[in-house]
């Protein structure tokens, strides 16, 4: 929205398809999941641990094509954003939110097994 | 009410300390009341002064109305698309029907 995805190129477009698709669950992020750099992130990075999910952790710092891109390819605004099955879930507040009414772990469960 | 001492205090210190406030809270309050009707509405700069982050604690419209919590929070970013540029991290917390408001 308005920002120009400087350099998110389909190459690149594809590589993301191709990741949240091959992927159960990814989480783009600020920092990795062994050294969050965000509250926010580490938030959800904890409650990917919590729950044993394992997940594809994406650092949007080191790549400013990604960081500027991945807003317009997911059409929200900031960073963590979460990808479940290919399809955006949400940010740190949905992903919390759904972690306490017991909801996420119900979903996730059903997707790993799947 | 308590929220709103607490919110007075907070745009204080903003004032003082923030040099360059791009973004305020009742900027963010304005626009979410205008453009979905909000009854109520509470808004904090969590930012501590630099007017780059915010939380939406409590949000109340009718518009959430058959709306899920992922697209109750894209309606919000839409309309606070133009700040959105500014502002680094938005928290929502709760988006509630005026029906969802009264049972909770």
């Amino acid at each position: 929205q308005g920002e120009s995805p400087s350099g998110f190129t389909p190459e690149l477009r594809d590589a993301v398809d191709r990741l949240i698709s091959e992927n159960k669950i990814v989480l783009f992020m600020k920092g990795t999941k062994m050294f969050p750099q965000c509250g926010f992130s580490n938030t959800c990075v904890q409650i990917f641990n919590q729950l044993g999910a394992p997940f594809e952790d994406i650092n949007v710092l080191e790549d400013e094509r990604i960081r500027v891109g991945m807003k317009e390819y997911s059409q929200w605004p900031t960073f963590p954003q979460v990808y479940i099955e290919g399809e955006f879930y949400g940010g740190c507040d949905i992903l919390l939110e759904s972690f306490q009414s017991g909801e996420l772990e119900e979903y996730i469960e059903r997707v790993l097994a799947s | 009410m308590l929220s709103s001492t607490v919110r007075a205090v907070k745009t204080t210190l903003g004032g003082v300390r923030g040099v360059r406030m791009a973004v305020t809270v009742a900027q963010v309050e304005q626009k979410l009341k205008e453009a979905l009707q909000a009854q109520e509405i509470e808004v904090f700069d969590t930012s501590g002064g630099c007017g780059a982050s915010f939380e939406v604690s409590l949000l109340v419209s009718e518009q959430f109305e058959g709306k899920r919590a992922l697209q109750r929070h894209r309606l919000i970013n839409g309309v606070l698309a133009e700040e959105l540029k500014e502002i680094h991290a938005l928290s929502i917390k709760k988006t509630l029907t005026p029906e969802e408001f009264k049972t909770k």
